[in-house]
């Protein structure tokens, strides 16, 4: 195999470990959200494992928040991206954003219930990534 | 050198196809669908959940009022550019329609304004997920 195929080869597998462990280390959170009848209707269900945005009626909207932070020596650049049914549904207030070394930040996800939901249970993941930003 | 030419050649073929389908596509489309927007991205999430924001709809053009039917999704013109929403009556002079997340209708629609549907495939929109955020991206 000549030098440069194995060069190329290293750089590869390099890659592909720093995007393995960025999925790994990704922080991921199942959302939920149970649409019910009734007008106002809300009930939130704290559970810290998930962001369970709790009974929700019609033309209702509740937020919700997870916090990041940056507990290394190097600035990360955060990213989220929300999967499923429910993501469609469900806004972020900041996305695609710098954290200095120490800073924390909490990032805010509000759902809102259009009148064109069903009344059953809609979820969805959402997958923060932290990456590096060495520049 | 034999080799030389026939990988050129290989690029050069190659590099024809991908020229070819990003340029004939849109223009493949807009003869087969007969519409001057054959594609279009979804820029809200208005029509939620038959379209979702980031979906690629495909257009079909509309030549007279009685190519559409209430529950139809109609792409019309406005001043702040295309709305895509469903018809929810067909008046004299205008057409009313509506997103189907939105408490309210539209401002009524002229039918000259009516520029086409959307394609269906068994009763609901064809669509291509996420394709449309590259022109979401791009317009932005």
């Amino acid at each position: 195999m000549s030098k440069i195929k194995v060069i190329i080869l290293g750089i590869g597998a390099v890659a592909a470990i720093f995007v393995i462990v960025q999925f790994i280390n990704a922080t991921k959170y199942e959302m939920v959200v149970n649409v019910v009848e009734g007008e106002n209707v809300l009930g939130l269900n704290p559970t810290t494992e998930r962001l369970d945005f709790g009974d929700l009626s019609r033309n209702n909207g509740i937020a919700r928040q997870v916090s990041i932070a940056n507990g290394g020596g190097m600035d990360i650049f955060v990213a989220a991206f929300k999967f499923g049914e429910l993501a469609g549904l469900v806004n972020l207030d900041r996305n695609f954003f710098v954290l200095k070394p120490g800073e924390e930040s909490k990032l805010s996800l509000e759902v809102f219930i259009p009148p064109s939901a069903e009344t059953r249970k809609y979820d969805g993941k959402i997958w923060i990534f932290r990456l590096p930003k060495p520049f | 050198m034999n080799k030389t030419i026939q990988s050129i050649l290989g690029w050069i073929v190659y590099l024809a196809l991908l020229v070819g389908l990003v340029w004939g596509t849109p223009k493949a489309l807009s003869y087969v669908l007969k519409s001057e927007y054959p594609m279009a991205a979804i820029t809200s999430g208005s029509m939620w959940p038959a379209l979702q924001k980031g979906d690629m709809v495909f257009i079909k053009g509309i030549q007279g009022r009685d190519e559409f039917e209430v529950g139809d999704i109609v792409v019309y013109e406005n001043p702040q550019g295309f709305t895509i929403h469903r018809v929810v009556e067909k008046l004299e002079n205008t057409v009313i329609t509506k997103g189907d997340a939105n408490n309210a209708q539209d401002t009524p629609v002229k039918y000259e304004d009516i520029i086409g549907k959307t394609v269906e495939f068994r009763g609901k929109p064809l669509k291509i997920p996420l394709l449309g955020n590259v022109s979401i991206m791009l317009n932005k």
